[in-house]
């Protein structure tokens, strides 16, 4: 069984235990159930609405951990090798290679933009701007590849047609995709105002397949 | 690290809807470009409805010249510099554009943000 279902049935034990031992009224309980319910039902709605973190119930009962106690990392983990996409990524970002990066999507980031490297640029939304005019959309990590792997999520999802909005111009095609989940926050002086809402749609605006910026957005 | 650029900008990039449109000094001709902080899109003037230009090969020649508006000796417009732009002052002084200071992309945010 899982360890959150081990914990939830805990919780409505307990609960049992102290009606029954008279300490908590059933209209209490009643009462208890009753808030849960609108709670699990307004949270995403609210998340949505008010671009804030709310924890879910489970957060909420000290349920963090999903992995089984059995299923948990080793605290000394052998070293990984580096993929080949992570040194050529490398050589890009640290190096100053202007070479030309393929995603495993097929996105090719190439030289440009003001960062001098379309995977540079792109990187420049891995941290806050404070105060950059208008919307800083930032990535929730801060991993070169983890990026680089969102933005190729979100390219393969526009190119299905599901969950996205497509615009072009000239020869641009702007995608503003649904990811159904948090990817990154609003920044900017802009973002920051209203408190960094959190951002769960990828724009991506692309020449043929040539990647020109992505950030995480808030239609 | 290097200083955070002041750049003047008059809104935001209809393509990208997000980086703003500053206003880039050609370091060789003098011209003044929109240019949009985050998509690289460029408007030679007050006319944001009509199509912008984008970079070609990695390369952001200047529509008037073709040097690269990115390069140094160009930068963003300062102000005296902009008070000497007719297309723009035509346009503030119409109601079409309004002019706002702000600081310009971090070039170096990548560096920052990519592993040691």
């Amino acid at each position: 069984m899982r360890r959150s279902n081990q914990q939830t049935i805990r919780l409505i034990q307990g609960l049992v235990r102290l009606v029954r031992s008279g300490r908590l009224p059933v209209r209490w309980l009643v009462g208890l159930v009753v808030l849960a319910a609108a709670y699990l039902l307004m949270q995403p709605l609210l998340v949505r609405s008010l671009g804030i973190d709310l924890p879910g119930l489970g957060d909420l009962t000290g349920i963090v951990s999903e992995t089984p106690a059995t299923e948990q990392q080793p605290t000394e983990q052998p070293k990984q090798k580096k993929s080949p996409a992570a040194d050529e990524i490398n050589q890009i970002l640290r190096d100053g290679s202007q070479q030309t990066y393929e995603s495993p999507a097929g996105l090719l980031y190439r030289r440009g933009s003001q960062h001098g490297h379309r995977l540079k640029h792109l990187m420049a939304h891995a941290k806050d701007q404070p105060d950059r005019p208008g919307q800083h959309g930032v990535f929730d990590s801060e991993q070169p590849e983890e990026i680089v792997a969102v933005v190729d999520e979100a390219y393969r999802q526009a190119q299905t047609g599901k969950k996205v909005q497509v615009e072009r111009e000239g020869e641009r095609t702007v995608y503003t995709v649904d990811l159904n989940r948090r990817v990154g926050f609003i920044g900017g002086e802009s973002g920051n105002r209203r408190n960094r809402p959190a951002a769960r749609h990828i724009r991506l605006v692309v020449e043929d397949r040539n990647f020109i910026t992505a950030f995480p957005y808030r239609p | 690290m290097s200083a955070k650029q002041t750049m003047y900008y008059v809104g935001f990039c209809r393509v990208c809807k997000t980086g703003p449109l500053g206003l880039r000094r050609c370091g060789q001709c003098e011209n003044v470009v929109l240019l949009c902080d985050e998509c690289d899109a460029t408007w030679s003037n007050a006319d944001l409805a009509a199509p912008p230009q984008y970079a070609k090969d990695g390369e952001l020649p200047c529509p008037k010249c073709k040097a690269s508006l990115v390069e140094s000796p160009s930068h963003w417009a300062t102000a005296e510099q902009l008070q000497e732009i007719d297309w723009l002052q035509e346009a503030i002084n119409g109601g079409l554009l309004e002019l706002k200071q702000g600081i310009a992309f971090t070039p170096d945010a990548a560096d920052e943000s990519s592993p040691p």
